[in-house]
């Protein structure tokens, strides 16, 4: 029991993705009813790392604002789009049970999810200075997303070697804040700055209502209505579709898309940003006003003249739809002839964002199966975040599965803060299977 | 081989306790620790490491008066010479009137007062003190001199005026006085009742200072019976007058560079160790005076071996020198592109000014239309801007 223990914990601890992404296919069903509850699967991706960021330099660490960091060691290190996304699936219970034909599963759980997308020009004008004028801001975004899943599977076999599976989903959104810019430039030259700006800022309100101030711009700090969960705030649908294809012995193909969906989210609190700002310097400063306090005043309304553009203005309630994040997975994977409990695998997945830069990894593994103990998978390759190793497996303990999965990239985290240092996906799934 | 934990026991023990350090070896193996934050993270950063540009102000109008101060000492020191005329132009005045002619005591004079009658009026002249050449040792002329007569004429009733009107110049060293004008002017007429009638006047920017006037061969040219038409007017009186008014300008360079002082700066930019800043901006100038930055001397606080703290000036940082402001004129500004530059030495950052030294060199104007001299006209700094080169270092953003 204490080996086996172990075996657990070690499994808990190191194990990998492939199997989490192998259930997601709603084709792929096992031979069993089943109930799962309290699975967790947890993606963290994110296109460059710290060390992108941060710098030893000597015995200290500095930024790479720093100057002994040269332009080129910085900004040579960073993407054109520099993007972390996180999204947290919470399986709250799920129920399998084979009908006639097929195979139906219905499910319980919540997702969450936010990213944050930021420019390179960003960090390369405060490296550099104002001489790449002008700088393409559009691609600062940042979202977060919390919705409910209530999800109906079904699954059956088409001939001898072909299974499909389906999967509806109904989403209740419960809380949505997005800051979406569809334009943001800045030119900077030695005459004038100017900042063109067309963003939206999207709260979902609830119970609580963000104020406005007397000009008719969102104020962040007076609120009406209390905090208290109230009706959900969008509503959608979604559909995971796959199909499981043997066609001959030893041999299975696994392909899903996942998440094909939005959510029409009701903003409750909107607000809009738009405008063009142009800053010249201070107007007709006169020597009578050449003082700090009057210089103070002109500089307080040049401040106030880019506020206006920059501080959303309210506006009424509207109404967004918004795709989910989807993901497709591809799994190739051939039993050995002569040992068919090891297999050799190939996996394949995107996942695109509404925001985010797309993420895309191919791995190749080694998979071993015993049927009624355990599996256990190994599988390493490369992608968005460069190269990628994944480890997964399961044990079988009288009618429960306990499985977990783990994939990560090489590049080190911080220490004792597991922040990645380099592009990096990190995947880490856990789950308890009770086989009826 | 992987661990199978019901094949083999052995083999389990053996394969799940390498699985399990082979998976805690592999997390503390991605720790790098070389990016161990729990020390801190150096803030300090260094922003526009290439160069940045800032629109910094449009400033203006700032006018001579404005810029000296109402407590100027130059101002003060023109004031013995130099008025400032209702438009604001720095002047040379001086007024004068011949003696009064009653009315009463003319027409007893006359022989027959039922008749028209030329009377003669008593030579009229005098000296003007000289301002100018206190004035041109600093290099300004009287440019434009005007010279006006007028006359009073107290009747109901026009007259005329004739006479002879000269003018002559101040002698100097290399030239003695002149007559610079000799005219006649024949029965001009002085309205009734006015008191400074203009009977003769000359704008002249080519003569030499005027340092005296006469007015010879003066008659009245009188109408009939002036007491009998209106008697009050017998207690009136003619007589006349000049205005000499002369305008200021600068007609040759000002033979001393003038420091100006900047004192109290204390600007703190060591801490932000720039190498270089160039500040720009176009100038406009009414101010028919050409300035020109010849130098600026930088000073430093330093402190000596026991702490005394002194300003001093510093070789360290120079300052683009040889910057010309062209002279303008009222209306006619003239632009003129200006480009400072403070630049450390190589190798070092640009330390905390204490103070500034401005040497200006202050030169004639050269084809200016009206180089009269304000106290109102109007300098522009416009499209102030600074561009720093090197990088900006802060202690934390």
């Amino acid at each position: 029991m204490k080996k086996l223990a172990l075996g657990i914990m070690a499994l808990a601890i190191a194990a990998s993705g492939a199997w989490a992404q192998e259930i997601g296919n709603p084709a792929e069903t096992p031979d069993y009813g089943f109930l799962r509850v309290g699975e967790l699967q947890n993606a963290t991706r994110n296109n460059v790392g710290a060390a992108s960021f941060l710098f030893p330099s000597g015995d200290k660490l500095v930024t790479g604002l720093h100057s002994s960091v040269s332009a080129d060691e910085f900004l040579g290190g960073l993407k054109p789009v520099n993007s972390l996304y996180s999204d947290l699936n919470y399986n709250l219970v799920s129920y399998g049970w084979k009908g006639s034909a097929g195979f139906h599963t219905v499910q319980v759980g919540a997702r969450a999810n936010y990213g944050l997308s930021v420019p390179k020009e960003i960090f390369q004008l405060l490296k550099t200075g104002t001489a790449q004028s002008p700088y393409d801001l559009s691609s600062l975004k940042a979202f977060g997303n919390v919705y409910g899943e209530i999800a109906y599977g079904y699954s059956r076999p088409v001939g001898d070697n072909l299974r499909v599976g389906a999967r509806v989903k109904l989403l209740i959104g419960l809380n949505s804040a997005d800051v979406a810019v569809r334009r943001m430039e800045l030119t900077t030259t030695e005459e004038q700055y100017t900042l063109d700006l067309d963003a939206d800022i999207n709260l979902t309100n609830r119970d609580k209502k963000v104020g406005t101030d007397g000009e008719g711009y969102l104020d962040y700090k007076s609120f009406t209505g209390k905090g208290k969960l109230g009706l959900p705030t969008g509503a959608g649908l979604a559909a995971d579709i796959g199909v499981v294809w043997k066609p001959f012995e030893g041999f299975t193909l696994s392909a899903s898309a996942l998440d094909l969906g939005g959510i029409l989210w009701y903003y409750g609190n909107a607000g809009t940003s738009s405008g063009t700002y142009t800053f010249e310097g201070l107007k007709d400063l006169s020597t009578d006003e050449m003082d700090e306090e009057s210089m103070g005043a002109k500089l307080k309304e040049a401040g106030d003249e880019l506020l206006a553009v920059v501080k959303p203005k309210a506006v009424e309630g509207r109404f967004s739809l918004k795709a989910i994040p989807l993901s497709a997975n591809l799994k190739a994977s051939y039993a050995l002839p002569f040992f068919d409990m090891l297999s050799v695998d190939l996996i394949s997945l995107y996942t695109g964002y509404s925001f985010c830069v797309p993420y895309w990894e191919t791995r190749g593994g080694v998979s071993f199966d015993y049927p009624g103990i355990g599996h256990l998978g190994l599988s390493a390759g490369g992608g968005t975040s460069g190269f990628v190793y994944g480890v997964n497996g399961f044990v079988d303990f009288l009618s429960f599965r306990l499985y977990a999965s783990y994939e990560n990239g090489i590049g080190g985290v911080i220490p004792y803060e597991s922040t990645p240092l380099k592009a990096n996906n990190q995947v880490l799934s856990l789950g308890l299977i009770y086989k009826l | 081989m992987l661990p199978c934990s019901v094949i083999n026991d052995t083999a389990v023990k053996t394969n799940k306790v390498y699985l399990l350090f082979l998976a805690l070896g592999a997390l503390w193996a991605c720790e790098n620790m070389a990016y161990d934050v729990s020390g801190g993270v150096d803030s300090e950063i260094t922003l526009f490491s290439d160069q940045v540009s800032l629109p910094i102000a449009d400033i203006g109008p700032l006018t001579p008066k404005q810029l000296l101060g109402d407590d100027s000492d130059i101002l003060d020191g023109l004031s013995d010479y130099v008025t400032e005329d209702e438009d604001g132009y720095l002047v040379v005045e001086n007024n004068g009137a011949s003696e009064e002619q009653y009315v009463v005591m003319l027409a007893y004079t006359l022989s027959n007062p039922l008749i028209p009658n030329d009377v003669s009026f008593a030579d009229f002249s005098g000296t003007m003190e000289d301002k100018a050449s206190v004035l041109n040792t600093f290099g300004f002329s009287l440019s434009p001199q005007l010279f006006t007569l007028t006359a009073a004429n107290p009747l109901t009733e026009d007259i005329a005026v004739s006479g002879k009107m000269s003018l002559l110049s101040l002698a100097d060293a290399d030239n003695p006085s002149e007559t610079l004008l000799s005219q006649e002017f024949t029965k001009v007429t002085v309205p009734s009742g006015s008191k400074e009638a203009e009977i003769f006047h000359i704008e002249r920017s080519d003569w030499r200072p005027l340092s005296g006037y006469k007015l010879e061969n003066l008659f009245l040219h009188l109408p009939a019976s002036i007491l009998e038409k209106d008697p009050a007017s017998g207690f009136g009186s003619f007589s006349f007058a000049y205005h000499y008014k002369s305008y200021l300008s600068l007609g040759s360079d000002f033979p001393l560079s003038i420091p100006a002082e900047i004192k109290d700066l204390n600007l703190q930019l060591a801490q932000y160790r720039v190498k270089e800043a160039k500040i720009c901006t176009e100038v406009s100038n009414e101010i028919p005076i050409t300035l020109v930055l010849d130098s600026v001397d930088v000073y430093v606080d330093e402190a000596d071996a026991d702490g005394n703290v002194s300003t001093v000036k510093t070789d360290k940082v120079s300052v683009t020198p040889g910057l010309t402001i062209s002279a303008g004129c009222t209306s006619n500004p003239k632009i003129s592109p200006l480009e400072i530059i403070i630049k450390a030495d190589d190798g070092t950052t640009i330390p905390d000014i204490s103070a500034l030294t401005l040497n200006l060199s202050i030169k004639a104007p050269v084809g200016v239309a009206d180089p009269r001299i304000g106290l109102n006209q109007r300098l522009y700094f416009n499209n102030l801007r600074a561009t720093v080169s090197g990088g900006i270092t802060i202690q934390s953003l």
